[in-house]
């Protein structure tokens, strides 16, 4: 899939609310809950399944290579309930989200109600503040 | 056959079922999803049904052993466990009954139909009057076959001939082949409704143990969402995300 465009991946570790969402059967497990992770990047496919959704992101490191970033999150259920659809996630956009990392050091993440901005905006109130 | 032979065989048909059909002292009716009320177990054999120690035999706790749940106390990686619902299996009857998603209960005359949410499934617990059979020739099923019984007004329901292979919680709580188990609903006010539930498996349990009460909570502007794990999404879920996040890939 072509990229519009891409950016650069900052890692940003930081103490956070020992609080976690386990999604069902307990995938919460392979993430660190004490750590997050800021991932920005453009949006290259989100999948609108049941029952996890599912966004990958394309993002760049310091060398310019392109690499891909997955982000487990809610099913749609709850995805509705907080106030994102299924056209939320828009394959171009551009995004920053703060994750829970893989464990193992994957470049994957997990994204349960995290604070996430879509062309610098909250897709859901349109501020510029999660 | 003539009309009013027809007539006379279709009211004695009648009165003789509903002679059988016990009339429901209670309406247990609407849609309910669990909202609190009991605790996880406590110890290293816990259940989410019990806060007692669970009274495993040797057997039972080589099987609880090899149970590696993705939550709970003995929780792993989902990518290195074996919860059977990683490959979108079905959750089986009491893993649905005591996950936090909602379900609708029909009375009918003769049954009491629950409509569970997540994956899209019914269970028929049959209250026409018929015996709780020694043993389901077509079973076993993942959600079990189940006869009810009015006592009050607490439902009484003994369901057998469950799928081994099923879970009892997210904890990875096992139980045999052999295992029987008594529910007994009850409605305790208008908006809650409240299980227990009693395991009897001389296989994998010393005793029988029951659990603690289970509320559920009615949600009068509810609605049941369709909630299948189709196994070409997980599929690709455990490839993409599951499986990498755990380091396995």
């Amino acid at each position: 899939m072509k990229l519009k465009q891409s950016f650069l991946l900052a890692a940003m570790i930081a103490a956070i609310s020992a609080t976690s969402t386990l999604a069902h059967h307990g995938t919460a497990t392979s993430y660190d809950q004490k750590k997050t992770l800021t991932v920005k990047g453009t949006i290259s496919q989100f999948l609108w399944r049941n029952p996890h959704t599912a966004l990958f992101v394309a993002v760049k490191d310091e060398q310019g290579k392109t690499s891909e970033y997955a982000v487990e999150m809610w099913s749609p259920g709850l995805m509705v309930k907080q106030g994102y659809t299924r056209t939320t996630f828009k394959v171009g956009d551009q995004i920053t989200l703060e994750v829970h990392p893989s464990l193992a050091g994957k470049p994957v993440g997990e994204c349960l109600g995290c604070k996430l901005l879509i062309n610098g905006k909250d897709p859901r109130t349109n501020r510029t503040e999660p | 056959m003539k009309p009013v032979i027809a007539l006379v065989y279709c009211i004695l048909f009648a009165s003789a079922a509903a002679a059988q059909v016990q009339k429901a002292p209670a309406d247990v009716s609407g849609i309910w999803v669990r909202g609190g009320g009991g605790a996880g177990g406590r110890g290293s054999a816990m259940s989410q049904w019990s806060p007692e120690q669970l009274p495993l035999t040797p057997e039972g706790l080589k099987q609880l052993n090899a149970n590696k749940p993705g939550k709970g106390p003995r929780a792993v990686p989902p990518a290195f466990g074996n919860d059977p619902m990683g490959g979108a299996n079905p959750p089986g009857l009491y893993r649905t009954l005591i996950y936090n998603r909602p379900f609708e209960i029909i009375q009918f005359p003769n049954r009491v139909v629950q409509l569970f949410e997540w994956a899209k499934v019914w269970r028929v617990i049959w209250t026409d009057g018929r015996a709780v059979p020694e043993d389901v020739p077509e079973g076993p099923f993942w959600y079990g076959h189940s006869v009810g019984k009015w006592e009050g007004e607490t439902l009484v329901v003994h369901t057998l001939a469950l799928d081994e292979r099923a879970w009892l919680d997210e904890w990875g709580i096992p139980f045999s082949s052999e295992a029987k188990f008594e529910e007994r609903w009850r409605r305790t006010t208008p908006d809650k409704l409240e299980l227990t539930l009693k395991i009897t498996d001389p296989v994998y349990y010393t005793r029988p143990w029951t659990s603690d009460a289970k509320v559920y909570s009615l949600q009068p502007k509810g609605e049941l969402i369709e909630m299948i794990f189709a196994p070409i999404d997980e599929k690709e879920f455990n490839d993409r995300v599951r499986d990498p996040a755990a380091g396995k890939n």
